[in-house]
């Protein structure tokens, strides 16, 4: 009887690999390279993404969702979000939440706006003084996340009413005001709020802190380290990982990715508002979670994150295009995350049993 | 009898006599100052700073004691009623209340005034205020600003109006544009409106992507109000990444330093100043005297609409530099 392909393989794979691992390509080139990408953690984000883009391309394609300007919309969209989502899925690959950032965003854009704008300074002046805070917020929460060992999630929960209240307060006593203008001039505005045809430069942070995410995660001891933080942080702290200092610098990225994203957001509209990147909370980890990163920790890429992040900006904006009921968005992004995890769940359990 | 104990009674006795002393003494009313409860929106939504701004003002003005509490727009029925009741239970000498949501708070003024607290109602609920009891009302219609609205634009040209409302389900928003539609449609255009979901209300960038979608899959407007000024330089900024800036005429309420510019750069038509400020100024006056004297002015008294545009920009401008906080936030 003719074994089936299936048994063949595992029957021949496992002997392979328990003996010479270096050797192992004799299964890997029975499995096709479609499982082979399916068994990789961005393959939910990919097809998200692409299955959202053909539905609203068809659906959409003559409102205007194909033109350049369309394209710009979910772009910039995603690279928004992207740049946020990238810090918070890392994070998330590590174990931990954090539910601070909307607020971090929020507070930077209010430390901009003042210097800039109530007090006239360089711009560059508002910029520096709101990625030191953003970075001290996320040493704050990072800190009393590994020494208290308390859920990171109700950690920054409370830094978050924290940073929100307190910036609210502090500005209402220097300047009277929530919601304040914001003066951008000279190098502060190219980096910040330049426009190439309709795509904005956000684009380009996104592209560039997508690289050395991806570098950091697959190259380098530190990406090791924090799929080990996220995996099992017992077993990483017996092996010798740095799990404190791990979980403090992912903290401290995603506290600096906040206060780039309020950056580029206030000096662009010249308007600061407390009230800004609020939806990042929800958002960052839906983009995170539709792109392959496991809520449980230790599983997930940075170019999955990419793909939630598009998948997000092509659905929040196709529904305009279409003359949808515009929280009928957030019905499809929730779907699709129910979706994206669904699948994901099964790609992986698929991968445990055919590797 | 133990002497470590006496000494305890004898200081808890002078505690208590300390504290009580006050309550103790008839306490003649004019020397204490009235107290004003001022029940109004919160200062994250740049519509109030400069209302919170002519309140205090006023207060200090007048050596009046003010205690402003505010509602929590994510949570807005559930803080409405709470709020009222924290000022019912201060007893203040007067309630001014901006009524937002009035099926919730309609009943607090009505049991209010019974208590005997009188209510001023201040910004919003112009149709309700007298049916509950409330002697005077300060702040402008809602629809009315949707109508100075309609004309100005459909004057400018426009055929098909776009009006974009950011809180959805905000029944003084809806309002606005209910009083635009009806306007537009007696002066033969049409209208349309766009609630843009909760989660982009203060993002900028999406909004202004979100009214370009809109206009890219709904050619035929050639208009966009907008009720505050972050939406409406989020609708200018889309205006003109679609390279229709001249062809879409865009108007919107509030005002804001970039808002401003862009009338005077011509990219805004014009700005709705509804002058929160003096809601919050008169509120706080109107109250004081009617908790003084027993005098009130007769009807609603209008602190808005009021347009700004070409003609008096420079002016409002001037002001708008030298008092921060008093036409809209700096």
């Amino acid at each position: 009887m003719l074994a089936s392909p299936d048994q063949t393989n595992i029957a021949e794979a496992r002997p392979a690999e328990s003996f010479d691992d270096a050797a192992s390509t004799e299964p890997v080139r029975r499995r096709s390279r479609l499982t082979g990408f399916l068994l990789r953690p961005e393959a939910g984000g990919v097809v998200s993404a692409l299955l959202v883009f053909i539905f609203f391309a068809i659906a959409a394609g003559q409102n205007g969702f194909l033109t350049v300007l369309g394209t710009a919309n979910w772009l910039d969209t995603a690279s928004d979000l992207g740049i946020i989502a990238l810090p918070v899925g890392m994070l998330m690959i590590g174990g931990e939440f954090d539910l601070s950032v909307g607020s971090v965003v929020g507070a930077s854009s209010m430390i901009v706006a003042i210097c800039s704008g109530y007090y006239s300074l360089n711009p560059w002046i508002g910029v520096a003084i709101a990625f030191a805070f953003a970075a001290a917020v996320g040493v704050a929460n990072g800190l009393i996340v590994v020494r208290t060992r308390l859920p990171s999630f109700i950690v920054t929960l409370a830094t978050m009413l924290m940073v929100m209240g307190g910036m609210l307060g502090a500005s209402i006593a220097l300047t009277g005001s929530s919601s304040l203008s914001a003066v951008p001039s000279g190098s502060a505005q190219a980096v910040f709020a330049s426009n190439l045809l309709q795509f904005h430069i956000s684009i380009v942070h996104w592209l560039v802190l997508t690289a050395i995410a991806a570098y950091v995660m697959q190259r380098t001891a530190f990406g090791n380290w924090v799929y080990a933080t996220g995996g099992n942080s017992v077993t990483a702290r017996l092996a010798g990982v740095p799990v404190d200092r791990v979980k403090i610098i992912l903290f401290v990225c995603t506290a600096l990715a906040a206060a780039l994203s309020a950056a580029n957001e206030t000096l662009t509209f010249q308007n600061g508002n407390i009230t800004l990147g609020s939806q990042y909370v929800f958002t960052g980890i839906a983009a995170a979670v539709i792109g392959g990163v496991l809520l449980t920790g230790g599983y997930g890429s940075p170019v999955g994150t990419v793909f939630g992040s598009l998948t997000y900006g092509i659905v929040s904006l196709g529904v305009f295009f279409l003359g949808w009921n515009a929280d009928l968005a957030n019905f499809f992004v929730g779907l699709l995350l129910l979706l994206a995890v669904l699948a994901n769940h099964r790609l992986r359990q698929l991968a445990m049993g055919r590797a | 009898m133990n002497l470590k104990l006496a000494r305890h009674f004898l200081l808890g006795i002078g505690a208590t006599a300390l504290a009580a002393a006050p309550l103790a003494s008839p306490g003649k009313a004019e020397d204490r100052p009235i107290s004003i409860a001022f029940v109004s929106g919160p200062l994250n939504d740049s519509f109030f700073p400069p209302l919170y701004q002519g309140a205090q003002d006023a207060a200090k003005a007048l050596g009046v004691k003010l205690n402003y509490i505010p509602i929590d727009e994510a949570d807005i029925e559930a803080t409405s009623a709470r709020t009222m009741q924290t000022a019912i239970a201060q007893k203040p000498d007067a309630i001014v209340v901006g009524d937002f949501v009035t099926s919730v708070v309609d009943p607090y003024i009505k049991q209010a005034v019974a208590a005997g607290i009188p209510v001023y109602v201040d910004q919003s609920g112009q149709d309700q205020w007298q049916a509950d009891g409330a002697f005077g009302f300060v702040g402008q219609q809602g629809p009315e600003v949707g109508k100075v609205a309609a004309e100005r634009l459909i004057k400018a040209g426009s055929k098909n109006i776009l009006c974009v409302i950011n809180v959805p389900g905000n029944p003084y928003l809806q309002a606005i544009c209910k009083g635009l539609a009806e306007k537009s449609k007696e002066l033969g255009a049409t209208s349309s409106n766009l609630e843009l979901p909760t989660a982009d209300s203060t993002d900028q960038g999406k909004v202004s992507r979100d009214i370009g979608a809109y206009l890219q899959s709904h050619r035929g407007v050639d208009a966009i109000f907008t009720e505050n000024a972050a939406v409406g330089t989020a609708a200018t900024a889309a205006v003109e990444a679609a390279q229709m800036t001249g062809k879409v005429h865009v108007g919107t309420m509030e005002i804001s330093r970039v808002a401003l510019q862009q009338i005077q750069n011509g990219k805004l038509d014009f700005l709705v100043n509804e002058q929160p400020y003096l809601d919050g100024y008169f509120g706080v006056v109107f109250a004081t005297l009617y908790v003084k004297y027993g005098l009130a002015p007769v009807g609603p008294v209008a602190t808005g609409p009021s347009i700004v545009d070409k003609k008096n920009i420079d002016k409002i401008l001037k002001v708008f530099d030298t008092y921060p906080n008093v036409i809209g936030s700096k």
